[in-house]
C-alpha cells in the first residue's frame, strides 16, 4: 500500500508529459461550452446545471478512460509485476479523481465566464461538483478497465459507462439545481450523503472485483 | 416419455398461472378505483413481472459471485440464463406497463422516475449482453460479464428503489406521495390473486431460464466432446 503515493505521482507525471491529451480535454470542454452558448443563448437557471453536467460527462469520459484504453497487453503485464491489482486500481482512482477535479473546476470556470454567474451559491455548487465528480470518475475508471479488456473497447466504453453514472448524475443534477437556486447548504446534506455513500459502494465493489478484471 | 427435471415447480407454475389467468378475470373488483376501472386487472400481470425480475436478477447476481469464487463454468451459464430471462421479464413488465399507461394515463411513456429508472437499468443490462457478444475468448467473456453483472446490480437497485423514493412525485402507486394500492383495496380480495400471480410468473420465468441454461450446458458439452474426440 505504501507504493500508492509513488504510483499516483508517476501517473500524474505521465499525464503532464502527454500534454496533448490533457490540453485536448480542456479545449474540448471550452468548445463544448461555447457551442452551448452559441446554440442556446438564453440559458436560465433551470437549464444551467443539467447543461453543465452534460458537458462534463461527455467531455471528461475520454480524458478519464484513455489511461486504460491506451494500455496494451504488455503494459498490463508490466504493471502486474510491480503492483497488486488493488494498488493499481486505487492509484488510478486517485489520479482520475484529481484529473476529474481539475476538469470539473475548469468547466465550471468556463461556464461561469461564458454564461455569466448564474449560480447563487458557488461554494455549494463546487462541493456538489466535486462529490459527484468523484463518483463519476470512479465509475469511469472501473468500467473503462472492464471495457479495455473486451475486443472493441472504444465501441463499448460509452455503452458500459453512461448507464452506470445515471444514478449519480440524477442526484448530482438535482443537488446542483438546489445550489444554483441558492437554497442553502443545509438542503444539500441528504444528497451529499447519498452521493458519498454511493461513491464508497462503487469503490468497494471495484476493489473487490479488480483482481478478476485484471487476470489474463 | 422423457424425464422432466424438477417437475414439481413446473406443475406449480402451471397451476398458479391458470388460476391467475382464469380467476384474475373473474374476480370481483374493488369499486373505488376511479379511472383505473377494469384495467386494474393488469396488476396481476404487470407488477409480478417486476417482482420476478428483481428476484431473478438477484439470483443471477449470486450465481455471478459464485462463478468468480470457484470458477465453475456451470454457474456462469446459469447466471447468464437468469440475467437474460431477467431482461426478458423487464421488457415484458415494460410493455404491459406501457399498455396499461396508454389506457389510463393516456400515453405509453410519461416522465415518471420508475419508468426512467427501468429504461436506464435495461440499458445497463444491454451492456451485459454486449460484453457477451464482443469478447471471443470464452473464459475471459465469462469473467468480464460476471464482474460487470456484480457491478451493475447494486446500481440498478439504487436506480429503481432509491430514485422514486427520492423524487417527491411519481404517478406510480406506492412511491413518493401518491396513493398505494392498499388504499383502494378495501375488500382485499385482489390479494387472493396477486400473491399467487407473483409466485406463478416467477416460477414460469425460472422455467424459461432453466431451459436456456440446460440448452447452453448441452451445447457446451457437445463442443467439448468435439474438442476431445
Amino acid at each position: 500500500m505504501s507504493s500508492i503515493p509513488h504510483t499516483v505521482k508517476f501517473f500524474l507525471k505521465s499525464e503532464w508529459k502527454n500534454k496533448y491529451a490533457l490540453s485536448s480535454v480542456f479545449i474540448h470542454i471550452f468548445i463544448a461550452v461555447l457551442i452551448t452558448y452559441l446554440s442556446l443563448p438564453g440559458v436560465d437557471k433551470a437549464l444551467f446545471s443539467s447543461l453543465f453536467w452534460l458537458i462534463v460527462i461527455f467531455t471528461t469520459i475520454q480524458g478519464i478512460s484513455k489511461s486504460f484504453l491506451n494500455m496494451h497487453k504488455g503494459h498490463f503485464l508490466y504493471w502486474n509485476q510491480l503492483l497488486s491489482p488493488v494498488e493499481f486500481l486505487v492509484s488510478k482512482l486517485i489520479t482520475n479523481f484529481l484529473l476529474m477535479l481539475l476538469f470539473t473546476i475548469f468547466s465550471m470556470l468556463i461556464f461561469l465566464i461564458i454564461h455569466g454567474v448564474m449560480v447563487d451559491d458557488v461554494a455549494s455548487f463546487l462541493l456538489i461538483a466535486i462529490v459527484t465528480g468523484a463518483g463519476i470518475s470512479s465509475v469511469f475508471t472501473i468500467s473503462s478497465s472492464i471495457a479495455a479488456k473486451t475486443d472493441h473497447p472504444g465501441m463499448l466504453l460509452p455503452v458500459l459507462t453512461f448507464p452506470l453514472i445515471v444514478p449519480l448524475l440524477l442526484i448530482g443534477v438535482k443537488a446542483s439545481k438546489k445550489a444554483t437556486d441558492g437554497l442553502g447548504f443545509v438542503t444539500l446534506i441528504p444528497e451529499t450523503l447519498i452521493l458519498v455513500l454511493m461513491n464508497v459502494l462503487i469503490v468497494i465493489l471495484g476493489i473487490l472485483l479488480v483482481k478478476f478484471i485484471w487476470k489474463e | 416419455m422423457a424425464k422432466i427435471p424438477y417437475k414439481w415447480y413446473k406443475i406449480l407454475a402451471i397451476l398458479l398461472l391458470s388460476y391467475t389467468l382464469v380467476y384474475g378475470l373473474l374476480i370481483p373488483l374493488p369499486t373505488d378505483v376511479g379511472m383505473l376501472d377494469e384495467t386494474i386487472r393488469n396488476l396481476f400481470y404487470h407488477v409480478p413481472m417486476w417482482f420476478g425480475m428483481m428476484l431473478i436478477l438477484f439470483a443471477a447476481w449470486i450465481y455471478s459471485i459464485l462463478y468468480l469464487q470457484n470458477q465453475n463454468p456451470k454457474h456462469e451459464i446459469i447466471a447468464r440464463a437468469l440475467t437474460f430471462t431477467g431482461i426478458l421479464m423487464g421488457l415484458c413488465g415494460l410493455f404491459t406497463g406501457m399498455f396499461w399507461g396508454y389506457n389510463t394515463w393516456g400515453s405509453p411513456w410519461t416522465n415518471d422516475p420508475k419508468l426512467n429508472g427501468v429504461a436506464v437499468g435495461m440499458t445497463m443490462y444491454a451492456g451485459y449482453w454486449l460484453i457477451q457478444k464482443s469478447v471471443d475468448d470464452g473464459e475471459k467473456k465469462a469473467r468480464l460479464a460476471s464482474v460487470y453483472n456484480i457491478f451493475i446490480f447494486p446500481l440498478f437497485i439504487a436506480l429503481i428503489f432509491v430514485m422514486p423514493k427520492l423524487a417527491k412525485f411519481s404517478i406510480h402507486p406506492g412511491s413518493g406521495e401518491s396513493v398505494n394500492f392498499k388504499t383502494y383495496n378495501k375488500t382485499n380480495n385482489m390479494e387472493l390473486v396477486f400473491y399467487p400471480a407473483i409466485l406463478g410468473w416467477t416460477l414460469f420465468f425460472v422455467w424459461i431460464a432453466e431451459i436456456r441454461a440446460r440448452y447452453e450446458l448441452l451445447k457446451q458439452r457437445k463442443e467439448n466432446e468435439k474438442l476431445f474426440a
